[in-house]
This record gives structure tokens, sequence and C-alpha cells, in this order.
């Protein structure tokens, strides 16, 4: 059961890295999240199964990971689109960046 | 601002999040907070003075960043280095690496949340600034604590204690009362500082190893193989010091068995306690001392002819009647003549 990704590895990564600081990091957390999940299920999907009870844990808690998965990187899509985030170069919008620079 | 003073050096590929890193540790109270992007610029900054914390602001787009922590380590292998990085495949990237090189000490997770980031860096500066403190106590005990003392504390407690053979060397200033009333307690102190610290350069220069200050003078041993010889020409060279100093002193050497080790209670912690060399060759060297007329050396025949140096400077000859030594000490005196550029090899 694979899990399907709309960000890849190095996207997520780029928008925490402009992110920084957690006051300022919305997005970011969202991403941290997406990360979490993601090895929640990697996790779930090599965990030996002895019996056919802990196939069946592992399946349930993979599926839901899956599911709050897709859950938050649909929310990410959102977020980006409402911040005004370039999506092919996944670059914080310069209104953004001196919101930012402002609040600190 | 408690780190006001402290130099950290920030290591971000880009100038946005450095400058948001930077603002942020400003505020804190980081006086001096230098931005580097590249190993060029790294090196300058730790070139032009040391470094305290390294915060690395790891992007995972610049995979290859990693090595500019390399550079840092192997510059300053003393100074903590902090990495940020996002989490997910970055963190297990870095603290794979950093397991590896042991280039980097702390691993801290983006987005940097709370206070846990730059409490961290200040404990860090902290310590470092306590590590430099302590170094520089060090330096100066290490001023005051002689070499056979450092080298016997490093032996077991029941190793510290030594019996050996040794030449032993006394210097004391003459006319020292009469000096000290003439001048200014701080200039009397400037002057004898000077006498005695040209007499202990002129000790190590011969493989010497000077165990304490005796206020107007000092003590000092020779040990191992031509310790007689070493010895005699050290001595020799002080009694030609004395001329250049403005404070006269004589020279007194014997040779034998001397007890060295830590005396005072050692249940107090060393606080009693200091490194000695006692023995009748100690007191014998003393006392040769006292004899010796500023500028003069005063030993034994025996040790003048176990030194086997040459042909000797002109000398006097005489006896000498000591508590404890069953008969009288034959001791001769030397002086160097004023136009004895070299000494006899």
């Amino acid at each position: 059961m694979s899990m399907k990704e709309t960000f890849n590895s190095a996207q997520i990564s780029k928008v925490i890295d402009q992110a920084l600081m957690y006051q300022c990091a919305c997005p970011a957390q969202v991403c941290r999240a997406i990360f979490e999940l993601r090895e929640l299920h990697q996790f779930q999907m090599n965990c030996a199964d002895d019996t056919a009870n802990d196939r069946l844990v592992h399946e349930t808690i993979a599926e839901a990971a899956s599911q709050a998965h897709q859950l938050m990187e649909t929310c990410l899509e959102r977020i980006l689109d409402i911040e005004g985030w370039d999506r092919s170069t996944l670059t914080m919008p310069a209104s953004l960046r001196k919101k930012t620079a402002k609040n600190l | 601002m408690p780190h006001a003073h402290t130099r950290l050096i920030l290591i971000d590929q880009e100038q946005f999040s450095a400058d948001i890193l930077r603002t942020e540790l400003a505020r804190k109270g980081f006086g001096e907070v230098r931005h580097v992007a590249d190993e060029v610029s790294l090196i300058a900054e730790l070139n032009a003075g040391p470094a305290d914390v390294i915060v690395f602001n790891y992007h995972y787009e610049h995979a290859d960043g990693l090595d500019i922590c390399g550079v840092a380590k192997r510059l300053a292998p003393e100074v903590a280095i902090v990495a940020v990085v996002s989490a997910g495949p970055a963190m297990r990237r870095v603290r794979d690496w950093a397991k590896e090189t042991r280039h980097i000490n702390v691993v801290v997770e983006k987005p940097l949340s709370d206070e846990r980031f730059f409490l961290l860096v200040c404990d860090l500066a902290s310590a470092r600034q306590a590590c430099r403190e302590q170094r520089a106590r060090i330096e100066r005990l290490l001023n005051i604590i002689p070499a056979e003392a450092l080298s016997a504390i490093e032996r077991p407690a029941d190793k510290q204690t030594e019996l050996f053979e040794a030449v032993v060397l006394f210097t004391d200033v003459r006319r020292s009362t009469t000096f000290i009333t003439q001048h200014a307690p701080e200039q009397y102190f400037a002057l004898l500082n000077q006498t005695l610290g040209a007499q202990a350069q002129l000790v190590e220069m011969f493989q010497g190893s000077v165990v304490k200050f005796t206020g107007d003078g000092l003590l000092a041993i020779f040990r191992g193989m031509g310790r007689h010889y070493l010895a005699l020409r050290s001595a020799l060279e002080l009694t030609r010091g004395d001329r250049q100093s403005p404070l006269p002193y004589g020279v007194g050497l014997a040779h034998g068995l001397v007890l060295a080790g830590f005396i005072g209670n050692p249940d107090r912690n060393g606080r009693r306690q200091h490194y000695d060399v006692i023995g009748a060759t100690v007191h014998l060297a003393a006392r040769l001392c006292n004899q010796a007329e500023a500028g003069e050396l005063m030993t034994t025949p025996e040790l003048l002819a176990s030194a086997r140096l040459g042909s000797l400077p002109p000398r006097r000859a005489s006896t000498l009647s000591i508590r404890g030594f069953p008969q009288d000490i034959a001791c001769v005196g030397l002086r160097l003549p004023d136009d004895a550029d070299r000494l006899p090899e």
C-alpha cells in the first residue's frame, strides 16, 4: 500500500527552510506534519507482521496516516495559494518575507 | 546584554534566512554575529578572531553545503557547531553526516520553536566563555606551579614522593634588606622579579627545574644524565648574569640524594600542599649559597670533578662546618673573570 504524494521532499523542505521561525511558519508546521505522517506510514509498512493481528494493526495505522497525509497535503496546497506562494518554484512571496522581517 | 562580547559566526547560504537569524540573535543579546555564506568568508572570519559558537543554517537544496562544517571544525575544533535543519529527510541526512564526521555538535529542527534554540546557543556561548576563563586560569597556575610538581601530580598518590640523586642549586640576593629600604616596594619587586626571571631562564636553559622562589632567590634541581655538568654550567652562567643584574646575588650548588613530594595536608583538597625538595643535600646547597659572595658560586670539589668542565675560572677553597654533617665540608668558590666571553665546554 503506497501513499500518493503531491509534494516531494525537496519541495516541502524548501518551504520549511524559508519559514525558519515558528511564529512566522504556518505552512512549515503543516510541512512538518506531512513529513511525520510519511514517516509513520513508512514505519507501519516496514513493521514485522508476525501474526494476523499485527498485520491488521499496521494496515489500520497506515491507512489512517495515508488519509491524514492526503488531508494535510491538500491543506498545504490551499494555504500556499492563500499566501500567494509561487507554486512552480515554491518561493515565499515578497510580501510575506517583508511581513516576517517586520514581525521579528 | 549577557552575550554582548560573544562572537558568533552564522553560516547561511541564503541572505533572507540569515537576516532573520541575525535579527533574532541580536534581540537575544548576542553583540557580534558574523554572517558568512561560503568557505572563503568563513576562513577569513575565523582568522580574524576566535569564535564562541558557530550556527549553521542548512538548506535542503544545498546538499553539499555540509562540507563547510568540516572546514569550520578543522580550523576551530574547540568551537561548538549548531546546525539548524528542517524536519524530514534533511534532518536524517544531517544527523547521519554528523554522526559519521563528528563535525556538528548539536542538530536543531526547523522551524525553530519557542526559546529552545536560543537557550542552547546561550548555554554553548557561556560554556565556551567559562572554558576560556578556565584556560586562562590554568595558564596562570602553570606559571606558579613548578614543572616537577605538575609531573608528580600526574602520578598515583603513593608514587608522588620520590627519593633521587640530584644537583640542588640555590641563589640568594645579597644585601636585600639594604635594597628594600632604599627602594619603593613596587620598585624592589620589579627589580626582584626581573632578577629571578632571568635566573629561572638560565636554569631552564640547562635543563634544570625551578622548584620554588625563596623570597630573594630560587631553589632549582637538576636530574638525570649529565646533571653535574649542566648544573655547573647553569650556575656559572648565573654568576655571569649577576653582573648585569641590578640586585647582586650568590649561588650554591650541591649534589646528593633529595626527597621530593607534596608537603602539607592532603585531606584539604591540596589547598594546603606545596611541592618541595628536602634533605641534607638541600641544606648543604643552601649553606653553600650563604657562603658565596655576590657574583660567586660555592660548590664542592666532588661536584666540580664530576662535572668535568674543562679549564675552570679561578677558585678559592675553604671548609664549611654544617650541623648534621659528621665532618667539615670542603668547598670551592668560583667566579668568572670579567673577560670570560665563553665558558669552557
